[in-house]
């Protein structure tokens, strides 16, 4: 059997398209992975205050963070935080505390280096 | 022989003039005090501090040291002329006793008097926090009394204050001299001159507040709040020493927070960090709470907080004020559903929030709604471990009540491996009402697991109805498990409230009481209960907390807002909750870290509960009300001292008990009573005699034949011919069966 070039040319599009959708498939697989792996290192209550309204419409709004890392918080993992829009406070062993701008917490979250963040709990006097 | 005999004669003689003198003696002695003694000793090894002489009692004047007295006669005739005539100062002389400041060389002599029969010293009154000091006997610490070798005011310790911030220009909070206590403030809520260690908010030092710089304000939204917790643990009683505090002279560093707990954390840091570069140990008072997390210490604040206590480092905080609330709701199910009903009180509350954790199966999760009759409106779908649903409107025949998310997915914690569902209730800003007005929810279960589940947020219920109805099975909530975050941690010191008073009278002029006052002596209603949800004991040890009076900060708006809680001067107010016993145990672990700067916390517990009093309220310590009793200040500096506690109260069951008077000292004014609480091991006859100084009997109480257990004997300050007896130190003696048991207290008119 032989194939006209046109047949060729019309088999290797086709397969080029399915291995584009393949791709794309797969790029989106990884990035929704990605992105529920990153949220699987939210504490419920965080999770639940980035997604209010109120705070969706102030993207720069300072969330009070308490996080925890698989390692020992060294200096320049402290610098690392910093340089991707925490302002930590206290380190001590795995934990630290920090404010983060609700735009920067994904970026934080998605280090390696970081295992979980909370919400910091609002305590009152009491009183 | 004639000799032999004048010599017999004559060595007869001398042993007759011996004896007369030894007994002289004797008896002089018999009739000094021990404090006296003490005293005169101290005087004569000449170890006392110059700062010494105030609080003791002693003057000093050109003629040698003169000792404030308080002596017995034997009759009603006045000594004042004999007192002056060798020195002396005759103060108040009424009926057989007088008070006097006399030469210490003095006093032997006076107790050799024919017409007298009891010399004692008193210490000059200061009166502290006017009650609660007193009732933890902080003003016998400040005085040095024995067997103390000297007075402890907190110097050279910090007390550090996370708060709502402090009136730094209050006089409680300044020297003699004018200048101020407070090393230095971070308000965490401004924009200013950051501190060194932290990378926003405001620090002034001394010298700003000093020079009136500092702009940093306590009020008025909070009421004070930092103020007044800061009075009570280190405040000094100025501008008229009425209110004197704890550690009257601590250093003083005070973070103002916006009560986030990363801020928190970060204020502990800041204190200790400032505490070590001064070489001073130091003790933080957090008097706030939470009811979020998991009630084991494992939640991530209370890790942090745990890892930055050690040696002179050691942190107090208030157990909540959850006691007289369903906060927790517990319960087991098998294959089955059970529910509990909840409530918001006010719609000025956002949100409502529960937190619900078990260890081990499955368990599913949804919300309901109940109508003013009690009858179904709806019902969320089931949210199973690992899943959630989010900003879901819980509507009813075209109402809606509130926006709810019900979050299931965290089914490891990663600090205690438990599940942990976390529901969310709100109003939508305002847009619904959800409160028990218009509904009361329902937190349903079905499945298999044992849970524990908190509400919070700022005014929450669980309903106490259980039983059947509508087809659900409903357990009730209750206030146990209600300490709260981060007072579950094992590494803090634990405080909840007892009451130590429950009048006062205002700058108005008027008395003012509580609703309802409960007893004195007994457990503040508010004061939130154990045990932790892992089974451990909290509190571990209760103060004074209702109603205190302390420090008023000028920024809170008072005499608008709660004109009646202010106090005449206008300098102090009275509040009530576990924020206000905290800080009686930050004060007072101050004083033992003046004495051992190197103390740590799991050491500082073990004082402060050993020590701590029982009496017929707290019951058999340690338990899950009262920790392991009412602190006492005194007596943990005595076992410091001494290495043995004064009160060596036994608690232990088998033996005949005789518990701490309360209160001691007590008043006869206003019909106040003295309760004696005993526990008699096996059933005995029983008498209890109330003694004077001198040994005489001033009341006997017969209640006969009694059942082993715990028991109760009121006495009123009154002799038997119902006459109110003199103020002083009297002795109540119990005896059961072949054993006696005394001590002491102290009646003031």
């Amino acid at each position: 059997m032989v194939l006209v070039f046109s047949e060729i040319k019309e088999l290797f599009m086709k397969k080029s398209v399915i291995v584009g959708i393949l791709i794309a498939i797969l790029v989106f697989s990884f990035s929704c992975k990605k992105e529920s792996t990153v949220k699987s290192k939210y504490d419920p209550t965080l999770r639940h205050y980035l997604e209010s309204q109120q705070i969706q419409a102030t993207p720069e709004k300072l969330v009070p963070i308490i996080g925890t890392c698989f390692i020992e918080i060294t200096d320049s993992l402290r610098s690392v935080l910093e340089k991707n829009g925490a302002r930590v406070g206290t380190t001590r062993g795995k934990f630290f505390t920090a404010d983060i701008p609700k735009s920067k917490i994904n970026k934080i979250a998605s280090l390696a280096e970081v295992r979980y963040l909370q919400l910091a709990p609002k305590a009152k006097p009491a009183n | 022989m004639l000799n032999f005999k004048k010599y017999a004669l004559v060595g007869i003689l001398l042993m007759v003039t011996f004896s007369i003198v030894s007994a002289d003696t004797l008896s002089k002695n018999a009739r000094i005090s021990p404090y006296v003694k003490v005293l005169l000793d101290r005087l004569e090894e000449r170890n006392l501090a110059v700062s010494d002489y105030k609080t003791l009692g002693l003057e000093k004047s050109e003629n040698g040291t003169r000792i404030s007295l308080l002596i017995v006669k034997n009759g009603t005739g006045s000594l004042e002329n004999k007192i002056r005539a060798i020195g002396g100062d005759v103060g108040t002389e009424s009926g057989k006793f007088l008070t006097a400041y006399v030469p210490e060389n003095r006093v032997a002599e006076i107790a050799g008097w024919t017409n007298i029969s009891y010399i004692t010293h008193y210490l000059p009154a200061h009166p502290a926090l006017d009650v609660s000091a007193r009732v933890i006997q902080a003003n016998w610490v400040h005085n040095g009394q024995s067997p103390l070798a000297r007075s402890y005011k907190g110097k050279n310790v910090v007390i550090g204050i996370v708060d709502s911030g402090v009136d730094w220009s209050h006089p409680a909070f300044k020297n003699p001299d004018g200048t101020t206590r407070i090393l230095y403030i971070w308000d965490q809520t401004t924009s200013g001159k950051k501190p060194s260690f932290f990378n926003y908010g405001t620090e002034w030092n001394s010298g700003q507040i000093n020079s009136g710089s500092c702009t940093e304000i306590d009020g008025p939204k909070k009421y004070g709040h930092g103020t007044h917790v800061t009075g009570i643990a280190a405040g000094n009683g100025l501008p008229d020493e009425k209110y004197v505090g704890i550690a009257p002279e601590a250093d003083i560093i005070a973070v103002k927070t916006d009560f986030d707990f990363n801020h928190i954390i970060d204020a502990v840091e800041y204190i200790f960090r400032h505490a070590g570069v001064l070489g001073e140990p130091a003790v933080v008072n957090l008097s706030l709470a939470t009811q979020q997390g998991p009630h084991d210490g494992t939640s991530t604040p209370e890790q942090m907080l745990a890892s930055k206590v050690g040696k002179g480092r050691i942190i107090v905080a208030a157990a909540s004020n959850e006691g007289d609330i369903n906060v927790h709701v517990s319960y087991t199910i098998t294959n089955e559903e059970r529910a509990t009903g909840f409530v918001a009180y006010s719609n000025d509350t956002h949100d409502v929030n529960l937190d619900i954790w078990y260890s081990g199966g499955n368990i599913d999760v949804a919300l309901g709604g109940l109508d003013a009759n009690l009858n179904v409106i709806g019902s969320s779908g089931w949210v199973s471990p690992g899943s959630r649903t989010a900003n879901q409107t819980f509507s009813a025949s075209g109402k809606t009540y509130g926006i709810y998310t019900i979050d299931a997915t965290e089914t490891n914690n990663p600090f205690n491996g438990l599940r942990h569902v976390y529901i969310e209730i709100t109003n939508g800003n305002g847009s619904y009402d959800f409160t028990s007005n218009a509904i009361t929810w329902v937190l349903k279960t079905r499945g298999t697991g044992t849970l524990h589940a908190w509400v919070y947020g700022d005014n929450g219920e669980f309903d106490s109805f259980s039983g059947s109805m509508d087809g659900m099975t409903f357990v009730g909530g209750d206030n146990h498990y209600s300490v709260g975050m981060p007072a579950t941690s094992d590494a803090l010191i634990t405080v909840g409230s007892f009451v130590t008073k429950t009048r006062w009278t205002s700058q108005d002029g008027h008395t003012y009481q509580l609703n309802s006052p409960p007893s004195i002596g007994d457990i503040s209603p508010f004061s939130s209960r154990g045990p932790t949800r892992d089974g451990r004991i909290k509190p571990d040890i209760m103060a004074p907390g209702e109603v205190i009076a302390s420090a008023m900060s000028s920024d809170a708006n008072l005499m608008t807002s709660s004109p009646q809680r202010v106090l005449p001067g206008e300098k102090y107010f009275v509040l009530q909750g576990t924020s206000m016993a905290s800080p009686h145990v930050a004060g007072t672990v101050a004083l033992m870290l003046e004495k051992d700067s190197g103390l740590t916390p799991a050491l500082a517990k073990q004082y402060l509960t050993q020590t701590a009093t029982s009496d017929g309220y707290t019951g058999t310590p340690p338990n899950n009300d009262w920790g392991y009793g009412k602190v006492n200040a005194f007596q943990v500096m005595s076992l410091l001292t001494t290495g043995v506690g004064q009160s060596q109260e036994t608690r232990f069951p088998e033996k005949l008990t005789l518990l701490e008077a309360y209160p001691n000292p007590f008043s006869v004014r206003g019909q106040q009573k003295l309760a004696i609480f005993y526990r008699l091991p096996r059933e005995e006859m029983v008498q209890l005699r109330i003694v004077n100084i001198l040994g005489q009997t001033i009341k006997i109480f017969t209640p006969g034949k009694q059942l082993a257990g715990k028991h109760r004997i009121f006495w009123n300050g009154r002799n038997e011919q119902a006459q109110v007896v003199p103020s002083g130190i009297y002795f109540y003696e119990l005896k059961a069966g072949d054993f006696h048991l005394v001590k002491k207290m102290v009646l003031v008119r």
